[in-house]
């Protein structure tokens, strides 16, 4: 036991340590040697040799040579305009051939001008070229859809795509550099269906990933493997790195993840380099810019005034006779003052002399600023937003010798945000190598990738107090500056409590959040017998985040703050080692058979640390650091660790290729959940039938190239909970758990609270997946085809159960009590054909994805409920038994009362004591007919998931020009537009909508009230309670990416010396029908947000440049 | 050959199984601890703190909706005050002035998550790990047990003011969850009893740490309970036993209580202990729950205008001759105020005599504002039409000398500060055991104790005196040439003259019970306006049978509302009824305990 302890320590330790990075640093050194001998050029020299076609059918069509013969070379590329080393070309029905060199090229000489050459490549679509008077011919090749031999990753292994019998779908790196997003998940978005992806606009932003509907209602995101690393979601891999993505989206290919498989799991596998192959140079970059499309429509502080006078009305004043208004006056009608500081002075009011003027960003109490009223109005959306400059390096080595291959690259990618001082960079460097350095039965390989990206800025997003949201918040008439170029704000009174958001983001411009990370695996594979194979992978993950936040005295705001510094540190280190037994047969040709047996240990530690300080004796930016700080030194820190151990096989056989048959299971336990419950097994199976084998189907054959249908059904586990949960604890808290019982004013005496009670019984969260699917190519594989239709039952789903506060108000334990239930249907469609002599190409790729996510139980209280979505005390989210998760909730508004009979006639709002109805107000629907309109009558109104997403790319390309069309959209989604809360109903003395002064009931320029879009304005609680009337459709359609690219003719290359070059030109976001109100319909949040909005960061315009060259 | 290898494979899978141990998986949380190591005297007192911690109302659940000095619902609720602000911040509480709150409302769902929730169940799980401690010496056992059971009553009895029915929890209960909050009548009010007899026999007569409780602050406790009932009988001795102790006197000046700097004192026989910059930050120790209700102007830079105070109680402090309240019409003209009008134009304010409670009480146009300048009206209102003229109410405020040090230098609700609140003091023992005097008929000792009140009072007048009475942006603080003067020095301020023409007068004898009471009734709500009891005694008072003693409490808050239209018209078709005595029960929480939480009436 001891000794076990001890070796477990001092693995971890000297993975850690510095030892770690010695190793580190080691490895690096010799990959680098090991590349500058091997890689100079051990490939085989252009050999040209005789093809062996001993194919019964080929006859010699072409015996007779009459017509001169001739000579012809050309290249031989792909789609990407990458050259394709290896290609056959022969000429057709001759044994004539050639096989292109490293850079593509071939020659093929003594060639009639009748002859056809035929191009032929693993993994892509043969060729026919017909000669005639051509000496060139350039051919690119395209890839089958669903290429023959194409192999993909399931966990732990490979295989085949024809004989996966799970769900599990693919995307290769071609898709993915398509877009220009800039993270991983970002750029598949409608890629794949099954998969609903939104994407965060902000610089460096995540994707939020969700596989198949909402598995729980716990955190639902997927399990990331690159490479058979476990890593977290927030991986900063460089695009441009990956080859190919896997997503096993059911428990029959998920389960060999078991408790960390229900959610889905996404396998990134990085791209290797090839042995014999010399090395590939590929250098590319891209630049372009960036930029916001659409604003509020809010008013002038003309308007303004009028919506003042018109709401004062509304309300029963008499403006002149018993309303008036600080800086709009005491008239009648409203006047724009000359200043709103001193408030509505005009000018020639002394108090508006220079000599009054005074700012002094430390002083408590000095603030003496002028500010003229801008009575143009000052467009605040416009005063943050820039066009941001996106520039992007990449460079990368391929290649490979006789008994070593590898892969290499460097990237760097700078994306400035959309608002003023935001922006990200990211470095990030890879290197894969694998080597078989005696025979090869053995094969040892490592890969490692270090990434560093910097945000800076103000980066906050979809909330209360983030510049767009200031934006649309502050009214129009105060200027970006007052008279002496300090800048203005709401230190005046009547002008809100919102931030100047042009400061807001100028002094967060040094804030920074530097996330560093080192990833990678070691491994060794040995064959110890054919078909045997014995790996052992050891991974890691290790991260480090820096935060830096500088909080400077806003002078020209209501509350001026003290200069400020926070920082945060945090690490976490994350290893698996994972073992495998891979055996492979076949047997009397018919029988093939894979078994793979595994274990897999992983553990995690994660700490922080973060303190802040403020009273800073200068605002130099050098000198507001945490150590300068005088004041309030405040620190904090803690750590946590879990850890999981598991076994696992799984076995595949295939009869005939036509009948498979799968069976996974996997054995885990975990330190996350209580003695009694930490191992648990999770089974899975898949049976697959390849129909079109079939002898019955053989007429067919004509027009149906392949058929499969595939069953699975299995379990997976979810094991996200926090690590903690089977512990009651208690700890100190400087807020909630301490007091100054010695009544010194000034200082506490710390005590002790309970923080957290504890559940030992906690156990898994178990998602069952039933998953009936069909593949299927026809007309020569023109056209293929998957659907998938599924069922995911989340049983003993974790939740954290509301409790009574009068039992305490502890957090309380997760519990396994709660249901859900997610059914849909995957579909994705594929047509690529070409025209005009293979001239013109063309394909076509559609996917849809569809959930429908409902809550079978929660509890067991029939009507308990999640409370979610707050803003300003009103929550507009919830759900509950028979639910999605979440939904939507509120009143239903039955329109506005147009006439007092009405208003007399209908149910009392709210409670029997209310007199919100009436005129021009919104009629509330009495749901329970109790006769009074209360929070009885509350109900579901409204649900933020989607009917359905879609994706659409067109990839169309005519001799050496391409372009590609992706559309994305959903449908069916509705979302809550929070802004106009503000901006329709009035928040804080903020501005206001076009619609608040012309739409709403009784405004003057509504000439029937009956058109009215909004109640009368006149600022009551009952209008602005959540219901209907706030719910949107978000259903939209995007064309995400228009791209035009050129690839330049081999002549043109060959006196560039280099062996391709391409030119693009990409905007993305060009267009977007949608009936939303808000900036964009696209939204990024958590699910406890769903759907709510408030002027969140939205999808820039970019138009983008690349240019990529081979060497 | 096969079989070799099949073996190697064998041991390879073994071998690496090393770290399938129970070892690999046992992982402790870091930075915090379970219950058993709370088993000894160092364990309970630091529990006892953390109890402590949510005395002021502010826990993890619950902010503003709960702070300790109710001035939701024994103040916004009353005549005595306004929402104040303006409407869209905290709309919630817009209802809530209007008195129509819905069960769904989240300010009474904090209040009972910060007292029975935060309170009650901390108490408990407290005494649960008491009980299970042992060797503690019997003395301090006592007291300790005797502080829970103080804190206990304490968090039932706030509870129980603003919800009447709810559920009685103990340490013995076995789930909480399953206990109703229908009682036999009384039954609250005996379990709060109960504990604090435990207290009173058990709690030194006096404490070494000022926020502890004393047998004395039990017995006050107790006394304010029966009040609540009415219960005279009862209170009488405990009060009596309070003022014969001797320990306590009135202080010189009506305004030492409400002093940072004469925080605890001889008159304090409870207080919330305020806490600043002590680590925490913004300071949540510093009575957060009034964190929104201190000035909005830029100037000062606080947040965010909450709690202002209401015409009607202005004119409560109106004098007559004598300097004695004008019981009768008070309210009939409303004392001239500057609603409506701007800073920049002449406003003098009104000469007439006034009680000098008035101007420390609540802050108004043309009167200097403590250390923080002439109050310039309108400039330094959130919104006057929706809130009225006065600032939010000053009791709480601090001194501009004490801020940043004093007040809290962190966050954004930089009114917060290190003011307690006197939850208990002499006054109220004085006043309530005049209210009793009066029912008995002992007169005199009515007079006399209310008299004490008073001639305390006019010991200490707002001094200065306004000389300019308009204000553009450059007379800020004190007038012409000063930007930052020094308090009491310079300006366009007489600092020799009172602010206003004050008066207070004392009570020649009473004639009659009657009389006796009004006078009484009438001073508890001089000398408590706005710390949230007013609504409370209203309440209490409408119990009176005997009609002389009665208070008619729906007609006085809708006769208030009515009035209030000649300021604002936010409370335009506002009706009190009789439901609104009491708050609804959260309608999370009876989701939560269904069959077991019963709504109140009229819900």
């Amino acid at each position: 036991m001891k000794l076990k302890r001890f070796v477990n320590r001092a693995t971890i330790k000297i993975w850690a340590g510095k030892t770690f990075l010695i190793v580190r640093m080691i490895l690096i050194i010799m990959f680098l040697a090991v590349n500058q001998l091997f890689a100079v050029d051990s490939y085989s020299q252009n050999t040209k040799i005789n093809l062996d076609i001993s194919n019964k059918s080929v006859k010699t069509v072409f015996a007779e040579v009459q017509q001169p013969v001739k000579k012809i070379t050309g290249k031989v590329t792909d789609q990407s305009g990458a050259s394709l080393p290896g290609v056959t070309a022969v000429v057709k029905g001759t044994t004539n051939g050639f096989i292109t060199d490293a850079k593509g090229n071939y020659s093929l000489n003594n060639i009639p001008a009748n002859a056809i050459i035929q191009f032929s490549f693993v993994g892509m679509k043969m060729q026919e070229i017909v000669v005639e008077n051509k000496t060139t011919i350039d051919v690119v090749l395209m890839e089958e859809i669903v290429g023959i031999g194409e192999v993909v990753a399931i966990g732990y292994g490979t295989r085949l795509r024809e004989e996966v019998s799970g769900s599990v779908s693919t995307i290769k790196s071609e898709k993915i550099n398509s877009s220009t997003e800039t993270s991983v998940m970002g750029r598949l978005q409608g890629e794949i269906s099954g998969v609903t992806i939104t994407t965060d606009n902000t610089p460096g932003g995540f994707a939020n990933v969700r596989i198949r509907g909402l598995g729980t209602i716990n955190d639902a995101s997927p399990l990331y493997v690159i490479d058979g690393v476990p890593v977290g979601p927030s991986n900063n891999l460089n695009p441009n790195d990956i080859e190919s993505i896997s997503i096993l989206k059911d428990a029959s290919s998920a389960a060999i993840y078991g408790t960390r498989g229900a959610n889905g799991v996404v396998l990134i596998t990085t791209k290797k380099g090839r042995k014999n192959e010399p090395t590939k140079i590929k250098f590319s970059t891209r630049f372009g810019i960036n930029q916001s499309v659409k604003g509020y429509n809010l008013l002038n502080p003309e308007q303004y005034g009028e919506m003042l006078w018109l709401t004062a009305k509304n309300q029963g004043y008499t403006p002149g006779v018993d309303w008036s208004h600080p800086y709009y006056g005491n008239g009648i009608n409203p006047r724009i003052p000359d200043y709103i500081l001193p408030t509505g002075a005009m000018e020639g009011d002394p108090g508006t002399s220079v000599d009054n003027y005074s700012y002094d960003p430390f002083a408590n109490d000095v603030y003496g600023a002028i500010i003229k009223a801008n009575k143009e109005g000052t467009n605040w959306l416009n005063e943050i937003s820039r066009k941001g400059i996106i520039r992007e390096y990449d460079l990368s080595l391929e290649g490979g010798a006789k008994n070593i291959s590898y892969a290499l690259s460097a990237n760097y990618l700078k994306e400035d945000g959309i608002l003023n001082y935001t922006g990200f960079e990211r470095y990030s460097f890879r290197n894969n190598i694998e080597s078989t350095p005696f025979t090869d039965w053995l094969k040892i390989g490592q890969s490692i990738q270090i990434s560093l990206t910097k945000l800076h800025g103000n980066l906050d997003n979809n909330g209360e107090y983030s510049p767009i949201a200031n934006a649309f918040k502050l009214q129009s008439i105060i200027p970006v500056y007052d008279i002496k170029g300090n800048y203005a704000g709401t230190k005046a009174r009547n002008l809100g409590e919102s931030n100047n958001p042009v400061a807001q983001l100028e002094r967060a411009k040094d804030n920074k959040n530097n996330q560093f990370r080192i990833l990678g695996n070691l491994f060794a594979e040995a064959k110890i017998l054919e078909g045997l194979t014995l790996k052992s992978l050891f991974g890691y993950d290790y991260g480090q985040n820096t935060i830096l936040t500088r909080t400077f005295p806003a002078p020209e705001h209501f509350i001026k703050l003290k200069p400020a510094v926070y920082g945060a540190s945090n690490n976490s280190f994350q290893w698996n080692w994972s073992n495998t037994v891979d055996y492979n047969t076949t047997f009397s040709d018919i029988h093939k058979l894979n078994v793979i047996l595994g274990t897999e240990a992983v553990a995690s530690t994660y700490d922080w640390m973060n303190g802040s300080r403020d009273d800073y004796f200068s605002l130099e930016p050098n000198y507001m650091q945490l150590s300068a700080g005088e004041g309030n030194q405040i620190i904090s820190g803690s750590s946590s660790e879990w850890s999981l151990f598991s076994i696992f096989g799984r076995v595949n056989y295939n009869l005939m290729r036509k009948y498979i048959i799968e069976a996974t299971v996997r054995r885990d336990g975990s330190s996350r959940f209580g003695v009694n419950n930490r191992y648990a097994t999770f089974p899975a199976g898949s049976v697959a039938w390849i129909v079109s084998e079939e002898n019955f189907l053989k007429n067919t054959k004509n027009w149906l190239d392949f058929f499969k249908l595939r069953f699975g059904a299995g379990i997976a586990g979810n094991d996200r909970i926090g690590d903690y949960n089977t512990f009651s604890t208690f700890g100190p808290d400087m807020t909630s758990a301490s007091y100054d019982i010695r009544g010194t004013n000034t200082s506490l005496v710390s005590g002790f609270m309970p923080l957290a009670l504890g559940n030992q019984n906690v156990g898994w969260e178990t998602t069952k997946t039933f998953d009936l699917g069909m593949d299927m190519k026809v007309f020569h594989k023109t056209l293929d085809m998957s659907v998938d239709i599924w069922q995911r039952n989340t049983a003993d789903m974790l939740y954290r159960l509301s409790i009574p506060v009068v039992t305490s108000i502890a957090t309380a334990p997760y519990v396994n009590i709660g249901e859900m239930k997610n059914v849909g249907f995957d579909f994705e469609l594929g047509y690529s054909n070409t025209a005009f002599d293979n001239k013109f190409r063309y394909s076509l790729n559609a996917t849809i994805s569809s959930y429908a996510n409902k809550i079978v139980k929660l509890s067991d209280k029939i009507n308990e409920e999640v409370v979610m979505g707050d803003y300003r005390q009103i929550n507009y989210l919830r759900t509950s038994k028979g639910r999605s998760f979440p939904e939507f909730y509120g009143y239903i508004v039955d329109g506005i009362f147009q006439t007092q009979e009405e208003v007399d006639n209908s149910p009392k709002a709210f409670g029997e004591s209310g007199n919100y109805n009436k005129l021009g107000r919104y009629k509330y629907r009495d749901i329970n007919n109790d006769g009074v309109v209360n929070d009885l009558d509350m109900t579901y109104i409204g649900n933020p998931h989607p009917d359905f997403t879609g994706g659409l790319n067109i990839d169309l390309s005519y001799a050496n020009f391409d372009l590609n069309m992706f559309f994305y959209g959903s449908y069916g989604n509705d979302m809550v537009n929070l802004a106009r809360r503000n901006i329709d109903f009035g928040m804080f003395d903020g501005n206001y909508s076009k619609d608040a002064l012309y739409k709403s009931w009784g405004s003057p320029y509504l000439e029937n009230n009956e058109n009215a879009k909004l109640p009368i304005h006149d600022l009551n609680e009952g209008s602005i309670q959540p219901s209907t009337a706030f719910i949107e459709d978000g259903s939209f359609l995007r064309l995400k990416n228009l791209r035009l690219g050129y690839n330049f003719p081999n002549n043109i290359n060959s006196k560039l010396h280099v062996q391709n070059l391409r030119i693009y030109s990409q905007i993305t976001n060009l267009f977007t029908i949608s009936n939303y109100s808000g900036l964009d319909p696209e939204l990024n949040t958590s699910a406890d947000r769903m759907g709510l909005d408030f002027g969140s960061w939205p999808t820039p315009r970019q138009i983008i440049f690349g240019i990529s060259i081979g060497l | 050959m096969k079989k070799k290898s099949i073996i190697i494979a064998a041991i390879f899978l073994l071998t690496m199984s090393f770290s399938c141990s129970e070892e690999f998986l046992k992982k402790e949380p870091m930075g915090s601890t379970s219950e058993n190591i709370f088993y000894n005297e160092k364990g309970i007192n630091a529990l006892l703190i953390g109890t402590y911690a949510v005395i002021s109302g502010v826990s993890p659940v619950s902010d503003w909706g709960a702070s300790i000095q109710n001035w939701v619902y024994g103040s916004v609720m009353s005549d005595d005050a306004y929402k104040g602000s303006e409407f869209t911040d905290q709309v919630p509480l817009n209802s809530i002035e209007r008195w129509e709150m819905l069960p769904d409302n989240p300010y009474p769902s904090e209040k009972w998550s910060g007292t029975l929730g935060a309170g009650v169940s901390r108490c408990n799980s407290l005494l649960k790990i008491l009980n299970k401690t042992k060797g503690l010496d019997e003395t301090t056992g006592n007291r300790i047990r005797g502080e829970i059971y103080f804190l206990r009553a304490f968090f039932n009895l706030e509870a129980w003011l603003v919800f009447k029915n709810i559920p009685i929890i103990t340490e013995d209960t076995e789930d909480p969850a399953k206990v109703s909050n229908v009682n036999p009548e009384g039954a609250v009010l005996k379990h709060i009893i109960n504990d604090l007899e435990y207290a009173w026999n058990n709690l030194p007569e006096t404490q070494k740490d000022p926020g502890r409780p004393t047998k004395y602050a039990a017995m006050a406790l107790a006394a304010k309970a029966y009040m609540q009932e009415l219960d005279y009988d009862k209170a009488k001795p405990l009060l009596d036993n309070i003022i014969s102790s001797g320990k306590y006197h009135l202080m010189p000046n009506f305004m030492d209580n409400y002093r940072i700097a004469t925080n605890n004192n001889a008159e304090s026989i409870f207080e919330i202990q305020a806490s600043v910059n002590g680590g925490a930050d913004g300071s949540p120790n510093g009575e957060m729950g009034i964190g929104l209700n201190y000035p909005y102007p830029g100037e000062m830079g606080m947040c965010c205008g909450f709690h202002q105070p209401s015409q009607n109680l202005v004119n409560a402090y109106k004098v007559d001759e004598n300097g004695l309240p004008m019981f009768n019409t008070f309210n009939d003209v409303d004392l001239k105020n500057d609603q409506g009008i701007e800073s920049t134009t002449e406003f003098i304010p009104f000469e007439d005599k006034v009680d000098p409670r008035l101007d420390w009480t609540i802050s108004r146009r043309g009167i200097p504002y403590r250390d923080w300048g002439i109050n310039p009206g309108r400039r330094w209102i959130r919104d006057q039409p929706f809130g009225g003229p006065y600032q939010p109410v000053s009791k709480p405020i601090y001194y501009k000398n004490e801020r940043g040090k004093l007040s809290t230098a962190t966050g954004w609700m930089s009114g917060v500060n290190a003011n307690n609140y006197r939850y208990l003091r002499l006054g109220h023992i004085l006043l309530w055991r005049a209210e009793i005097a009066a029912s008995d008929g002992n007169l005199e000792l009515a007079r006399t104790y209310v008299n004490m009140i008073r001639e305390r009072s006019g010991k200490e007048v707002v001094m200065g005196k306004v000389l300019i009475h308009i204000f553009p942006p450059a007379t800020y603080p004190w007038g012409a040439g000063t930007t930052d003067a020094a308090y009491m020095t310079g300006g366009d301020v007489d600092w020799t003259q009172p602010a206003a023409n004050y008066k207070i007068g004392l009570y020649p004898p009473f004639e009659n019970k009657k009389e006796a009471m009004r006078g009484v009734q009438w001073e508890l709500r001089l000398e408590f306006a706005t710390e949230g009891l007013r609504f409370f005694d209203l309440r209490r008072w409408d119990k009176h049978i005997n009609p002389d003693f009665r208070v008619d409490m729906v007609a006085i808050l809708n006769k208030f509302a009515t009035n209030d239209l000649r300021i604002r018209n936010t409370m335009r078709g506002a009706i009190f009824t009789e439901k609104a005595k009491y708050m609804p029960i959260p309608r999370h929480q009876i989701d939560l305990q269904p069959d077991v939480l019963v709504q109140n009436p009229g819900y």
